[in-house]
């Protein structure tokens, strides 16, 4: 492989800030050759969008800058360039042209007042200069192969009358629409549901497979690299820890920090009591990375479950009174009205649904986005009106509860939600945020004592006590998502709703708030009810498993069992849907690949 | 080690709102702007002391007054206390005698009475004609005794334009104060609840924004004569809440959406308390951003009302109403207009410098255009 297109040298790109400079790309280097596609991983803050932004030259200047390196193209005449000293308007022909991305969040990434079609006919008249027909022709051709339904009508439509996973594929289209020779694709599917997720991902391998396109794949997830990677450059602080193909990286792990992100996603086929995580592997200690545990199946091995244990616990937990029984619950919005307002049609968000909860259990909660698990859960502690049915706590029926009895089971129910950087207001320090429910409902005799108590709370959810004076904003998402539980905590509740409280975070630290969650179960013996979309982590957390479709119930029943034999064609989906990272998958998908 | 530790204890983030200060700190221009118009507000407020006809104190047949101070006190307290102001004739000479002539006449005397006359001896709203020599006919140009000249009924400039400034500035201040409570309320109700009492409140809405505010107030003065407070009022509910209010109804209305009021809902805070402690302060960084331009906007209209003779009564000194004068008087007599706009010019300059340095430091968004 010596056709080179595009070779990273010594890429330095530091940010000024007030707090000093941030070296967030520090010295990287690596090697990008026609038709392969190169996967960047790391968690937030690892540098891989910067690396990214820096060879589009899309970084802010100031607080930006390149303090070193090149970024060298080599251009089809043999000829080289390098990117970073170009005047910006000769960069302007780079970008979209042989150069194009596509981000991360699809719903904010295109225009909200222009129809999906003009805004791929827009780059191509841009770049290739086509008329409105021919324009319009070839969007409706790209909208084709990337496999949009009805593309005639997508064309048409405005990007909020489409889903998430259709933004994608017109962010995909559009991206592809100049037939760039790289396509860098910043987190495409993080915001998306796994069943998505995978979706996109066949979707970009079938297009690379046919156009023989170069892409750089950047995730926080190995999972997802799996899938379609057939290099991995795998990134902490700012470097290059390890580089190799997708093989090699899967099958000998050299550096701990790899080995961390390979163990920490919830495994489908085994029972773990908490997840390895990366501080398991290793430990840095003025700034060298020492190895703690060398082997994966090591790690992983120590924490499995036994069958028995796991009988045991169920049968303990099912001998109690369930303490939440949900019946015939409804949540219905009303979608169409007539002239004088009545209204004529429902969506049925929550369709008939009935469930126990034991207490001390953790019930999963599962289903693609729209399903209706969200607002089951809030329909469940009333945040929501319900429509029709029962949901009986400890015996009170919580849906007829008048609105002061309703204020003290408050105090009992909690919810943590999903995004940990809406869910905090950012007006308020750590510690007035933690204390605030405790003013609610009077508990303790004043502010500095239930100070005291959100210091105590913030070790409870291991972060340090001296936080409480600090704004939100200087945490990172799984430290707010650790602040989030420790709020919920105050009260002392019971119950616990954890609404899609780790989607938002990377897989590594995803794996260190469930390994909390867990631990403060066993501490307190909290009943949770564990609401998610990725099937393999509400496996790993629960107990019993409710797997929600369009409003209803799928099926129900032991979490093992489910992942096991599901016996719905949709659990099967949701199942097969997962990037698991398997060694014989990615095997079969290079062997494939060598064949043709 | 201890006290170490203590330190570390005491570490205490800024939150927004204090970042954004050092923020505007940082905006020189802006900054000092704040300071000079601040502190030149603050001195106009002594004005009474500063730039009087009435003396600071008196002496006269071993007894002491203050007639300054009634004059300085009488604009707060007026109302509730009698005051009793003094001229000429409390001191044994003519009603007509004015305190400065009374000072020449106890020097004369050397009786052991005297007169202390503020810095300026000059009052807003007198008209010492007697003063002037023999067949010079007011208005006069700027001289050592009045430093920007006086008006056609021979009344100080330079303190009308002082006391003038004083009025703007309160005016200014006191509109956006108030339209900012009443329209940070309505939009708060309206966009916190929505539905139905969001349409009747809007409905309301549209119909204040249509009354066409100027002719109100001609039809309003033919009934009564505007006070300061009146006027204030008036422009409080017929025009200042209302783009208050939109914003803030839109503000609530995305900000009730965000998990951080979920999350206070699910713990059982009170509407009133996720209204005004959660949400509130999240949205109000677009009309804090606003104020200046509010208050540029309230003090400019005002000097309009005065010119159109439909603000405040006629012997209170405002800007509008000198350059109404200037502007009906020959241009020889140049003093009269160009003194309230030189002043009208500096101080809505000031103001504007304010507003963009505001808007800058609350800027979050410097940086995060891509280029």
């Amino acid at each position: 492989m010596s056709d080179k297109l595009l070779e990273v040298k010594n890429l330095k790109t530091y940010f000024h800030t007030e707090n000093g400079t941030v070296k967030a790309v520090d010295d990287v280097s690596f090697t990008l050759h026609k038709g392969e596609t190169v996967g960047i991983v790391g968690e937030s803050g690892s540098g891989k969008s910067v690396t990214s932004l820096s060879i589009m030259r899309l970084i802010p200047m100031p607080p930006g800058e390149f303090a070193g390196g090149e970024v060298i193209w080599h251009k089809d005449d043999g000829t080289k360039e390098n990117l970073l000293e170009i005047p910006i308007d000769r960069m302007r022909d780079y970008r979209g042209n042989d150069i194009s991305m596509i981000f991360q969040e699809p719903m904010t990434s295109l225009n909200p007042v222009f129809t999906c079609g003009d805004q791929v006919v827009e780059a191509l008249a841009l770049h290739q200069g086509l008329g409105e027909a021919e324009a319009r022709k070839k969007t409706i051709e790209l909208f084709d192969q990337v496999k949009l339904p009805t593309p005639e009508r997508i064309f048409e439509a405005y990007p909020h009358q489409i889903s998430g996973g259709q933004k994608q594929r017109v962010m995909i289209a559009m991206a592809m629409s100049c037939e760039p020779k790289i396509l860098i694709a910043d987190e495409p599917t993080t915001a998306l549901d796994v069943t998505v997720q995978k979706r996109i991902l066949e979707l970009m391998l079938n297009l690379q497979k046919e156009k023989g396109s170069t892409t750089i794949f950047i995730t926080h997830d190995l999972g997802v690299i799996a899938e379609i990677a057939d290099r991995v450059i795998v990134m902490y602080k700012g470097k290059i820890v390890e580089q190799g193909s997708v093989l090699d990286i899967f099958s000998n792990p050299k550096h701990p920090y790899t080995k961390g992100l390979l163990a920490c996603r919830p495994p489908l086929h085994k029972r773990l009591y908490r997840l390895p995580t990366v501080k398991d592997f290793m430990e840095v200690k003025d700034g060298k990375i020492i190895e703690k545990i060398s082997s994966v199946e090591e790690a992983l091995k120590a924490v499995e479950v036994k069958p028995e244990d796991r009988e045991a616990r169920i049968k303990k937990m099912m001998q109690k009174e369930p303490i939440l029984k949900v019946e015939g619950l409804k949540t219905y919005f009303p979608s169409r009205r007539n002239f004088f307002g009545k209204v004529l049609d429902y969506v049925k968000a929550v369709d008939d649904i009935s469930f126990d909860v034991y207490p001390g259990e953790t019930l999963g909660l599962v289903g693609e986005s729209g399903c209706g698990k969200t607002t089951l859960g809030r329909t469940i502690l009333r945040l929501v009106p319900a429509h029709a049915g029962k949901v009986i706590y400890k015996g009170k029926s919580i849906l007829d509860l008048s609105k002061s009895d309703m204020k003290d089971m408050r105090r009992d129910m909690q919810i943590i939600f999903q995004d940990p950087y809406s869910s905090l207001n950012p007006r308020m320090t750590v510690g007035a945020a933690i204390i605030e429910p405790l003013q609610i409902h009077g508990i303790l005799a004043n502010d500095n004592e239930r100070m005291d108590k959100a210091r105590q709370l913030l070790e409870t959810v291991s972060m340090q006590a001296d936080h409480v004076n600090r704004y939100p904003h200087e945490f990172s998402g799984g430290q707010r998502q650790r602040i989030c539980v420790a709020r919920a905590l105050a009260l002392e509740p019971e119950f616990i709703i954890l609404d899609e409280s780790v989607s938002a975070l990377d897989v590594s630290v995803q794996a260190q708030v469930l390994n909390l969650l867990n631990e403060l179960q066993d501490n307190f013996n909290f009943t949770y009810i564990f609401i998610s979309h990725d099937l393999s982590v509400v496996k790993f957390m629960s107990d019993r498993m409710v797997v929600m479709n369009r409003g209803k119930i799928e099926e129900m029943g032991d979490a093992d069992d489910i992942c096991y034999h599901p016996k719905r064609e949709y659990t099967q989906r949701l199942i097969s849907a997962i990037p698991e990272g398997r060694l014989e998958d990615i095997r079969e998908r290079f062997e494939r690949k060598m064949n043709g | 080690m201890f006290f170490k530790k203590k330190n570390k204890d005491q570490h205490r983030s800024e939150s927004i709102m204090e970042k954004r200060i050092i923020n505007f700190k940082k905006i020189k221009r802006a900054y000092y702007s704040l300071i000079i118009l601040s502190s030149l507000y603050i001195l106009s407020i002594f004005c009474p002391l500063l730039m009087n006809n009435q003396p600071l104190a008196v002496k006269y047949e071993n007894a002491y007054y203050f007639p300054a101070f009634t004059d300085f006190f009488d604009g707060f307290l007026g109302k509730i206390f009698k005051f009793k102001y003094y001229n000429g004739a409390d001191f044994g000479q003519s009603q007509e005698t004015s305190f400065r002539e009374l000072k020449k006449i106890f020097k004369e005397e050397n009786k052991g009475n005297w007169v202390m006359m503020p810095p300026y001896p000059y009052g807003p709203i007198e008209t010492p004609l007697s003063e002037f020599p023999e067949g010079v006919e007011p208005p006069t140009a700027p001289d050592a005794q009045h430093w920007f000249g006086t008006d056609t009924q021979g009344r100080d400039i330079f303190a009308r334009a002082s006391y003038g400034f004083f009025i703007s500035i309160s005016f200014g201040l006191l509109v956006t104060l108030l339209s900012y409570i009443f329209g940070i309320g309505m939009g708060a109700l309206l966009g916190y609840f929505g539905g139905r009492l969001d349409l009747y409140g809007l409905r309301i809405i549209e119909i204040f924004s249509t009354l066409p505010f100027l002719f109100v107030m001609m039809i309003m003065v033919k009934f009564a004569r505007p006070s300061f407070i009146f006027l204030a009022a008036m422009y409080v509910v017929i025009k200042g809440w209302i783009g208050i209010t939109y914003y803030v109804r839109a503000e609530f209305y995305r900000e009730k959406a965000r998990d951080y009021v979920a999350a206070a809902t699910a713990m059982g805070q009170s509407n009133f308390k996720i209204m005004f402690k959660h949400i509130l302060p999240n949205a109000l960084t677009s009309v804090i951003t606003f104020a200046p331009f509010a208050i540029i906007g309230y003090i400019s209209s005002l000097v309009a009302l005065d010119f159109l003779g439909f603000g405040l009564p006629t012997p209170t000194p405002s800007w509008g109403e000198l350059i109404q004068q200037g502007s009906n008087q020959d241009t020889k007599y140049w003093w009269i207009i160009i003194t309230p706009l030189v002043l009208l010019f500096l101080t809505l300059t000031t103001v504007t410098f304010i507003g963009e340095g505001v808007r800058q430091a609350f800027d979050p968004k410097e940086y995060s255009r891509l280029r």
